[in-house]
């Protein structure tokens, strides 16, 4: 439909005479060469989604290319493999207090930002999963894609009368579902061996299924934090422990994965220390925010991309 | 005459400008569209290549060359790639052209790659003239879908 086409470039004289074609870049002697949709759509998947969602309006054909869904899915296929890293860590400033996300690519030791969620709009912020998150505001649930910085309600869980609700937000990797736990009181989340999320209270731990979607009680790890954040991470509920001295000081942080011995049919934590660049900490309140694909690789957090938010099944 | 101890089989191909290059069957070969033709035997000693030119053939057979030398290492392959790279971008994307039409996935990779590194902060103004794309929004769907995407726009190289 569009009026592009592959030209191949004319040493053969016929595309030297394009007297309409503006130049743009250095223009040639030789004739400009126009690359067609789908070698243009090749290079719009390695570009970040901040690009691309500039260049919606470059036209309706590249409006409607990158919210493709297939699209979409290449994209992310291809930026996995430029391994980025995400944080977040709460912040005040004299707007109020925001949440912000930090990205930095690997090999790289810059710190970019990436979204900041302001707390006076949202009361809390789930884990970043695949790129998605969720915020809550008066017991409404949003759904958030963190590189498009798209935001779309969802449908309230149940009927609830708003008291002091919290949400978690889980992935399942075999089904490939999202699900989003909605608790009303204690912290719950966690799985068995496949994502989830956590919970935490002074008398017990509760660890929530999403596969089987059941609660259990879970032994604490052998270590006390003063804070803690749970993850997923590879498809085990994993802990990152910020100890007295250590939210996040130098980087350091330990990370206790919840697994399970098939052999003995029970549960065990494992322990692993991570330690961050120094370059990359913000301050001393930065925490790991994205879920984690490998226990031994913080990076496979984040990356650049376009999921649509109607991608997730709820 | 026969200088070579090992015989090395060759391939002559020929551009759209008429020019022939000579240059080893293994080199040729990693272009898929050329092995595709030389095994269906579709060609014969001189193989036609009417979508390239002999500008671009002579760049394509230096990546190619470089390429097929399975002693290089992994670290000086990519400072290699990325120094090739170093083009106006109209070269770039008369190699995207040829290699594509040759089917050389990782030579369109990598010259796909930047373009994208070098359109990445630019404005929707600098793409639709690079890739001579007509603006068929109008003002206010345009402007819309910018006021949509705001944040997107911040820190944009002037034109």
């Amino acid at each position: 439909m569009e009026q592009k086409r592959i030209k191949s470039s004319g040493g053969s004289g016929s595309g030297s005479g394009s007297g309409g074609v503006r130049g743009g870049r250095g223009s040639g002697s030789v004739g400009v060469s126009e690359l067609s949709h789908d070698l243009a759509i090749k290079v719009l998947t390695k570009l970040p989604a901040k690009s691309l969602m500039r260049f919606k309006c470059v036209s309706k054909l590249w409006f409607s290319t990158i919210t493709d869904p297939h699209f979409s899915n290449d994209h992310r296929a291809c930026s996995r493999s430029r391994s980025t890293f995400l944080m977040a860590y709460p912040d005040k400033d004299i707007d109020g207090d925001y949440f912000r996300f930090f990205y930095a690519v690997r090999g790289e030791s810059v710190i970019r930002h990436q979204f900041s969620v302001s707390l006076s709009e949202y009361d809390g912020v789930t884990e970043v999963i695949n790129g998605l998150f969720c915020l809550h505001a008066n017991c409404r649930p949003f759904l958030c894609n963190i590189s498009t910085h798209e935001i779309m309600e969802l449908p309230i869980p149940g009927t609830t009368t708003c008291l002091t609700y919290d949400y978690y937000f889980g992935f399942h990797p075999t089904t490939k579902e999202y699900k989003l736990l909605h608790s009303g009181q204690g912290r719950v989340v966690e799985t068995n061996t496949s994502s989830a999320l956590e919970s935490r209270s002074e008398l017990y731990w509760i660890a929530f299924s999403l596969k089987h979607e059941r609660f259990k009680v879970i032994q604490k790890p052998s270590e006390t934090f003063k804070h803690c954040q749970f993850v997923q991470l590879g498809g085990h509920p994993a802990l990152i422990g910020l100890g007295d001295q250590r939210f996040g000081l130098d980087g350091v942080f330990d990370i206790w994965i919840f697994k399970k011995d098939y052999e003995r049919r029970s549960w065990w934590w494992m322990k692993r220390v991570i330690r961050i660049p120094s370059e990359l900490t913000i301050d001393e309140c930065c925490a790991p925010a994205a879920n984690i694909s490998t226990a031994n690789n913080l990076s496979r957090t984040k990356d650049t991309r376009t999921t649509t938010p109607n991608d997730p099944t709820f | 005459m026969a200088t070579t101890t090992t015989e090395t089989k060759m391939l002559t191909l020929c551009t759209s400008d008429k020019q022939q290059f000579q240059i080893e069957e293994t080199i040729a070969l990693q272009a898929v569209t050329i092995r595709n033709m030389v095994e269906d035997e579709c060609a014969s000693n001189v193989i036609p290549l009417p979508n390239v030119n002999s500008k671009i053939m002579i760049q394509i057979i230096e990546y190619l060359k470089k390429h097929v030398d399975s002693s290089v290492s992994k670290e000086d392959m990519e400072k290699f790639d990325s120094a090739f790279v170093e083009k106006k971008l109209s070269e770039i994307f008369d190699i995207i052209l040829a290699a594509n039409y040759l089917n050389i996935k990782n030579l369109l990779d990598i010259c796909c790659q930047r373009v994208a590194d070098v359109m990445k902060n630019k404005s929707p103004e600098w793409v639709r003239r690079t890739f001579n794309i007509v603006n068929d929004f109008t003002a206010e769907e345009e402007a819309k879908i910018r006021k949509e995407h705001e944040w997107a726009f911040e820190g944009v190289d002037e034109d």
